[in-house]
C-alpha cells in the first residue's frame, strides 16, 4: 500500500488503466489495415485470419474493419518481404509484436496473435513510461504530473490511440520517443550520467530511430542528448548576494564535492562518462546508418515514384518541364497522379529506368530550385497534418461489433480539437512548434539550474523533432497517405507545448542550496518520488 | 562507517548490474532490426514440375511474382496447377537483375502461357470448351534470378475459388469438368456444377453478326453438328435441342437445353465427360 502512495506508481497505474479502457472497453478499438501490416506481422509468423474471400471489396475488407485476429502461418521465399520482394522490412515494432504474440498465448486471446494483446503490451509500456517520466522530470510534483498527463493523453487521443492495436510501426516510434524523453532527462540532469542511463538512452533512441524509415529524423536529437551536457549555470546576481561558507551550505568556488581539478576523481569520472557517451553515439550512428541502408530497395522505389509523380508533378504548373529538370523524359507525364501499379505500363518502359536512378539529392536540388513547389509541398503537408484525428479511410472497430464499415472512434478528442482548429488555421501548427522552440530556447538560456536546462533542452529537441519528422515525411511520401504518415509529427507538436511550458516554469526555480561534504549522509529527499538523475560517487 | 563502506562497495556492483540490464534490454528490443527473422526456403524454382498443385492462403501469396511454397497433393484443396515451365524471352534473359513487379506483370501477359497449353492440359477443344480457367505466371525469386534461373512457371487457376477437383489434367473427360464449363441459368452465366437450364457449347455468334439469316445459318451449320458431337448418343432428359441463346455478354451461344423445358440440372451433358465416368453426369436439379 505504501507503494500506491508514490505518485509515479499511481500515475503509471492510472495511465495503464485508462489506456486499457480506451483500447479495449466496451469493444476493442484499433486501426484498420491498408495493406502494410503484412510486412511486419509476417515476421512473427502469422497471417490475417480473415478469410481470403473477405479481404477484398468495399465494406468487408481489412481497411473497413480492424483485423484483430492473426493465425500462425509459414511464409516461404519472398512471401514475407516488403512489396513482394525478399527484402525484410526492418522495424523495432517487431519486438512489440513478439511480446503481443507471447501474451496472446498466455492471456487466452483469439488466434495466434491478437492485436488486443498488442494493445495490452502498449498500455503497460505507456503506463510504465509515464510513471518513469513523473520520476525523472524536474520541477514541482503537480507540474510533472500535468506534463505527463498531457503526453499520455495525446497518445490516447482519437488521432493516435488506434495505432496501438494495429499492424503499423507507430507504436514503436511513439513509445520509443517517450522512453527517449525519459532517458534524455536522466542523462541531461546528471552532471555525470551513469553508464546505465547512457546505455538506456542509446537503446531507446535506437529503438525509436529504427521504428520506421521516417524516424531517422530524430537521430540528431538522440546524438545530441548523448553528447551534449548543459553547463552548470553561472551564479547570477541574486546568487552572488548569498553568503557562502559556514553560514551557508553553498560552498565557495573551488571547494566541496565538485571542486576537484581536471585530474581529480571528478575529472576522471567525467572523462570516462563522456568517452562512454561518445562511444555509444558512434554505435547509435553506425546502427542508424546501417538501418537506413538496409531498408528495402522496393520501398525506396515506391517512395521515389510518389515523390515525383504524386509530389513534384502535382505541385508545379508545368509537369513536363519538371520532368525535364529532373533529367526525365517528359513523356512520363502520363504517370502523373498514378501510383506505380496504376502506371504499370509506363513503369515497365525503358524511359522509366531513369526515375529509379534518381537520388534524394536530385529531388532535393529540384525542390531547392523551385521554391513555389517547395512551398506548396510544405503547405499541403501542414494541411494533411491538421487533419489529425479527422476523416480517415481506415476503420477503428472489429467486424461484428455493430460498427459501420470504416467507422472511426472519437472518445478522447482534446488534442483532436486543437487540430480541428489548426485545420481551419494551418499556420497554428507552425506557430505552435515555433512558439515551443522559442520558449524552450529562452528557458535554456535563462534556466538557473541544470534540471531546468535539461528540461528546456528536451523541449527544444521535441519541437525540432516535430519539424524534422515533418520535413522527412513530406519529402519521402510526396502527398500519399500524408495524414497517417504524419502521426508522429502531430504527436510531437502536441507534446512540445507542455514540455516547453514545463521548462519555462522550471527556469524560475532557484539553484539547489545544498552542497554536501564528501562523506556526509544524504539528507532526506524532499520529494521521495523524484529519483532524479544518477550521479554516483567516483 | 562500516555500513557506509558496504554501501559504497555495493554501488559499483549495482551500476554494473544496471548497465548490463539496460544493454541486454536494448539488444533484445533491437534484435529484429539487427538480425531480421528468416523465412522458410520452400521449393526452389529448379524443382518446379508440371502437374503439381499449389495453395495460396493469403492475397499476398496470390499476388506474389514468385512462389516457393511447397506443392500440395492435387486431391487436396488448391488454387493453381502448373501446366508449363518455360524459358523466358531472350530480351529478359539478358537482364542481370530481375525486373520489378510492374514490369513482370506486363511481361506475364505476353508470355506463351496461353490457350494451347491450357487446352492441351485440360483436354478442351472448340466444341468442348473450357471456361472459368485463368492463368497465373510465376517467376524465379530475386536470388534465383541472380543465380542464373531464367524460366517461368505457368499455372492454371479456377477463377474465383479454391478447387477440390483434383488435377485439372484431362478434366474435360470427367464429370468434374462441370466446374469449368459454362451454363446458363436464365440469361445468367454460371459454372455447370450449379443449377442451370442450358449448357453452352462450341463457338459463339458475335453480337455484331446477329441478323436472322446469319442466325439461321449458324444454327444449322454450326450448332446442330456441334451439339450432336457434344452429346454423342442423346441421353434421355437432355435431348438434343441446339438453339441459340444470348447470355449476359450479348453474344449468341449454341446451347443444349435441359428437358423438360423449365427444369434445372447440375453437371455437364458432355458425352466425353460422361464416357470418362461411365455415368450420366448431369442430374436433375432445383
Amino acid at each position: 500500500m505504501r507503494l500506491l502512495r508514490r505518485v509515479p506508481v499511481v500515475v503509471g497505474l492510472a495511465v495503464t488503466l485508462l489506456a486499457l479502457a480506451r483500447l479495449l472497453v466496451p469493444s476493442p478499438v484499433g486501426l484498420a489495415d491498408q495493406g502494410d501490416a503484412h510486412r511486419l506481422l509476417c515476421q512473427v509468423g502469422v497471417r490475417d485470419a480473415t478469410p481470403i474471400e473477405d479481404r477484398t471489396g468495399w465494406g468487408r475488407s481489412s481497411d473497413a474493419y480492424v483485423p484483430f485476429v492473426w493465425e500462425d502461418h509459414t511464409w516461404y521465399g519472398e512471401g514475407c518481404g516488403a512489396g513482394g520482394t525478399d527484402e525484410t522490412y526492418r522495424s523495432s515494432q517487431v519486438t512489440l509484436l513478439r511480446a503481443a504474440k507471447a501474451l496472446t498465448a498466455l492471456g487466452g486471446f483469439d488466434g495466434d496473435l491478437d492485436l488486443r494483446a498488442l494493445a495490452v503490451v502498449c498500455s503497460l509500456l505507456l503506463g510504465l513510461l509515464s510513471g518513469v517520466l513523473v520520476s525523472v522530470l524536474p520541477g514541482p510534483r503537480p507540474v510533472r504530473v500535468v506534463i505527463v498527463a498531457c503526453l499520455a493523453l495525446t497518445l490516447l487521443d482519437r488521432g493516435a490511440a488506434g495505432v496501438f492495436a494495429s499492424g503499423y510501426t507507430e507504436p514503436a516510434a511513439l513509445l520509443g520517443l517517450l522512453a527517449t524523453l525519459a532517458a534524455s532527462l536522466v542523462v541531461l540532469r546528471a552532471r555525470r550520467p551513469s553508464p546505465a542511463a547512457l546505455v538506456a538512452l542509446a537503446g531507446s533512441g535506437l529503438f525509436t530511430v529504427t521504428a520506421n524509415r521516417q524516424m531517422v529524423a530524430v537521430l540528431p536529437q538522440v546524438l545530441a542528448a548523448l553528447l551534449w551536457r548543459p553547463a552548470d549555470p553561472a551564479p547570477d546576481a541574486d546568487d552572488a548576494d548569498v553568503p557562502v561558507g559556514a553560514g551557508s551550505r553553498r560552498p565557495p568556488a573551488a571547494e566541496g564535492r565538485w571542486a576537484d581539478g581536471p585530474g581529480g576523481p571528478r575529472g576522471r569520472g567525467e572523462r570516462a562518462s563522456r568517452l562512454l557517451a561518445a562511444g555509444l553515439a558512434l554505435v547509435v550512428l553506425a546502427v542508424a546508418v546501417r538501418h537506413v541502408g538496409a531498408q528495402p530497395e522496393r520501398l525506396a522505389q515506391l517512395d521515389r515514384h510518389d515523390q515525383v509523380f504524386n509530389g513534384i508533378l502535382l505541385l508545379g504548373n508545368d509537369p513536363e518541364r519538371d520532368l525535364a529538370d529532373l533529367g526525365l523524359d517528359p513523356a512520363l507525364v502520363a504517370a502523373r497522379g498514378l501510383d506505380r501499379d496504376e502506371a504499370r505500363e509506363i513503369v515497365a518502359g525503358d524511359d522509366y529506368r531513369a526515375v529509379e536512378a534518381l537520388t534524394d539529392l536530385d529531388v532535393a536540388r529540384h525542390l531547392a530550385t523551385h521554391p513555389r513547389e517547395s512551398w506548396l509541398l510544405v503547405r499541403r503537408g501542414v494541411d494533411a497534418a491538421a487533419r489529425f484525428g479527422g476523416e480517415t479511410y481506415l476503420g477503428s472497430y472489429r467486424a461484428g461489433d455493430g460498427a459501420e464499415p470504416y467507422q472511426t472512434e472519437n472518445r478522447i478528442w482534446l488534442v483532436g480539437v486543437f487540430f480541428e482548429i489548426a485545420d481551419a488555421v494551418p499556420a497554428l501548427l507552425v506557430g505552435t512548434v515555433g512558439f515551443a522552440a522559442w520558449l524552450g530556447l529562452r528557458s535554456l538560456r535563462r534556466a538557473r539550474t541544470r534540471d531546468g536546462r535539461a528540461l528546456a533542452a528536451v523541449a527544444v529537441g521535441v519541437a525540432a523533432a516535430a519539424a524534422a519528422t515533418f520535413v522527412v515525411t513530406i519529402f519521402v511520401a510526396g502527398q500519399v497517405e500524408l495524414t497517417r504518415r504524419l502521426l508522429v509529427t502531430n504527436v510531437l507538436v502536441a507534446w512540445s507545448i507542455p514540455l516547453a511550458v514545463g521548462a519555462h516554469l522550471a527556469e524560475r526555480e532557484p539553484p539547489p542550496p545544498l552542497v554536501l561534504p564528501p562523506d556526509a549522509p544524504e539528507p532526506d529527499d524532499p520529494d521521495p518520488d523524484d529519483v532524479g538523475p544518477e550521479d554516483p560517487e567516483p | 562507517m562500516t555500513g557506509g563502506r558496504a554501501r559504497r562497495g555495493a554501488a559499483p556492483l549495482r551500476s554494473v548490474a544496471a548497465t548490463a540490464l539496460a544493454a541486454t534490454a536494448a539488444l533484445l528490443a533491437l534484435q529484429p532490426v539487427l538480425r531480421p527473422p528468416e523465412v522458410a526456403a520452400g521449393t526452389p524454382f529448379a524443382q518446379q514440375r508440371v502437374g503439381t498443385c499449389h495453395r495460396a492462403d493469403t492475397p499476398e501469396e496470390v499476388y506474389l511474382v514468385s512462389d516457393r511454397r511447397p506443392p500440395v497433393p492435387c486431391d487436396q484443396p488448391h488454387d493453381s496447377e502448373t501446366v508449363a515451365v518455360r524459358r523466358l524471352p531472350a530480351e529478359v534473359v539478358a537482364r542481370p537483375e530481375r525486373p520489378g513487379p510492374e514490369e513482370l506483370a506486363e511481361l506475364a501477359a505476353d508470355l506463351p502461357c496461353g490457350e494451347d497449353d491450357v487446352r492441351r492440359h485440360l483436354g478442351s477443344d472448340d466444341t468442348d470448351r473450357h471456361w472459368y480457367v485463368g492463368t497465373r505466371v510465376r517467376f524465379p525469386t530475386r536470388d534465383e534470378w541472380a543465380a542464373g534461373e531464367r524460366r517461368f512457371r505457368c499455372d492454371l487457376t479456377v477463377i474465383g475459388r479454391a478447387t477440390t477437383l483434383g488435377s485439372l489434367a484431362g478434366i474435360m473427360g470427367r464429370p468434374e469438368s462441370a466446374a469449368v464449363r459454362r451454363c446458363l441459368a436464365g440469361t445468367e452465366a454460371v459454372p455447370c456444377d450449379r443449377p442451370h437450364d442450358a449448357e453452352v457449347l462450341g463457338p459463339t455468334l458475335d453480337a455484331a453478326d446477329n441478323n436472322p439469316a446469319a442466325r439461321a445459318r449458324f444454327l444449322a451449320e454450326t450448332c446442330e453438328p456441334e451439339a450432336r458431337r457434344f452429346l454423342g448418343a442423346a441421353p434421355g432428359d437432355l435431348d438434343l435441342l441446339a438453339t441459340l441463346q444470348g447470355a449476359d455478354d450479348a453474344d449468341l451461344h449454341c446451347v443444349v437445353l435441359a428437358l423438360p423445358a423449365g427444369s434445372r440440372v447440375t453437371g455437364t451433358a458432355s458425352a466425353r465427360a460422361r464416357a470418362g465416368d461411365g455415368d450420366g453426369g448431369g442430374g436433375a436439379g432445383g
